[in-house]
């Protein structure tokens, strides 16, 4: 039986003693069922906790992809833009100083 | 004057030569970064609920066994471990950062307004202090500066974000997996939880009533329907969650067939 199977069958029979629980009438009937209740719930977490422990190195495994994959391919490219940033500054600073020329130009009457 | 005319020509054949600046993909990837926030918030919410689900039900454990055990709150345990949120936080820190930086990208220049360097915190506008153009003439190359400079932005994103966002794919496929995977675990145990804290209330009143007040009594009794309503939020809670790990995957993965279908 593997894991996935366990966990089945165990929520299985822990409903079925639910159920059994609250169809009981006897006192002492209600509190043997309550009793088997926990005890098949700390089953089921032990089962559950195992399959999230299992989990976890898909977990690690998919956070390394993002942060050596897709934010490394995506950050060069918003560093790529912040180089046209500076060549658009540049442009800038050449417009400015193509404009101081054609003042002075039009100062000495060229 | 002349000058400045010839700098304008060359913008426009700038402009010209390099045609005219539309990201195809912008809304669609900016609608999938502006939701991206939210479904992670709402993925992030069923962690924390079911650790603070099942410690509620430990502690009723420690309440009921206390005439026989004492207190003994060094048995409660975190149902998520912290080694186990540790890779999952990770995993959607970097998710969000992804979503954050894409829906920067994604917002392109609209309606002419050069919005893209503006998301990008660049200066749009040459300042009046460095020109001493006045009027319309200074209007003309501060928009034809910023028609280029936004052009060659735009075209970079245009040609390297499609195949960023292929790689990204399969990626948020398998955190959409996941988050599922473990929020079917959640609602198994939520479910328990709940039943075993019915039960323990239903024995705590079978074992009181004849000692317990009228009025304590109703409370008493109230307390059960109250906890079957917390149940019932938490279902909803994790269905939520669920929901959002779905959508996320499944628009990431249209938003990538639209970004190949326009290349």
């Amino acid at each position: 039986m593997n894991l996935e199977e366990a966990k089945q069958s165990v929520d299985l029979a822990l409903k079925n003693t639910t159920g059994a629980y609250w169809e009981a009438n006897s006192v002492a009937e209600k509190s043997t069922l309550l009793e088997a209740c926990k005890q098949l719930n700390s089953l089921k977490q032990q089962l559950l906790q195992q399959d999230i422990s299992t989990n976890t190195e898909s977990w690690a495994n998919c956070a390394a992809a993002f942060q050596n994959q897709v934010l490394p391919a995506i950050v060069q490219l918003q560093n790529s833009l912040a180089t046209s940033e500076k060549i658009y500054d540049n442009i800038k600073g050449l417009s400015n100083q193509l404009e101081q020329v054609a003042s002075l130009a039009q100062f000495f009457g060229v | 004057m002349f000058k400045l005319r010839s700098v304008c020509f060359v913008f426009l054949g700038c402009i010209f030569v390099t045609g005219c600046s539309h990201p195809k993909w912008n809304q669609p990837v900016v609608a999938w970064s502006a939701l991206a926030p939210a479904r992670l918030t709402t993925i992030q919410a069923a962690y924390t609920t079911i650790n603070t689900v099942d410690t509620q039900r430990q502690q009723q454990d420690l309440v009921a066994s206390y005439p026989q055990q004492g207190f003994q709150p060094s048995t409660i345990k975190q149902f998520v471990a912290d080694t186990d949120l540790q890779a999952r936080t990770q995993a959607m820190q970097s998710l969000q950062k992804y979503a954050a930086i894409l829906s920067v990208l994604g917002s392109g220049s609209k309606s002419g307004v050069p919005s893209t360097a503006a998301a990008l915190g660049f200066p749009l506008a040459v300042p009046a202090t460095k020109l001493s153009l006045t009027g319309p003439e200074q209007t003309a190359l501060n928009n034809m500066i910023d028609a280029v400079a936004i052009n060659i932005m735009d075209r970079k994103i245009d040609k390297q974000l499609p195949s960023i966002v292929e790689k990204a794919d399969p990626v948020i496929q398998e955190f959409s997996d996941l988050v599922t995977k473990d929020i079917n675990d959640f609602e198994m145990q939520a479910e328990a939880d709940y039943q075993l804290e019915l039960m323990q209330q239903n024995e705590f009143i079978k074992a009181n009533q004849s000692q317990l007040s009228p009025s304590s009594l109703k409370t008493e009794i109230s307390q059960l329907s109250i906890i079957e309503q917390q149940q019932q939020a938490t279902q909803q809670q994790f269905e939520a969650a669920k929901a959002a790990a779905q959508q996320l995957g499944q628009e990431h993965h249209t938003l990538m067939l639209s970004m190949e279908t326009k290349k």
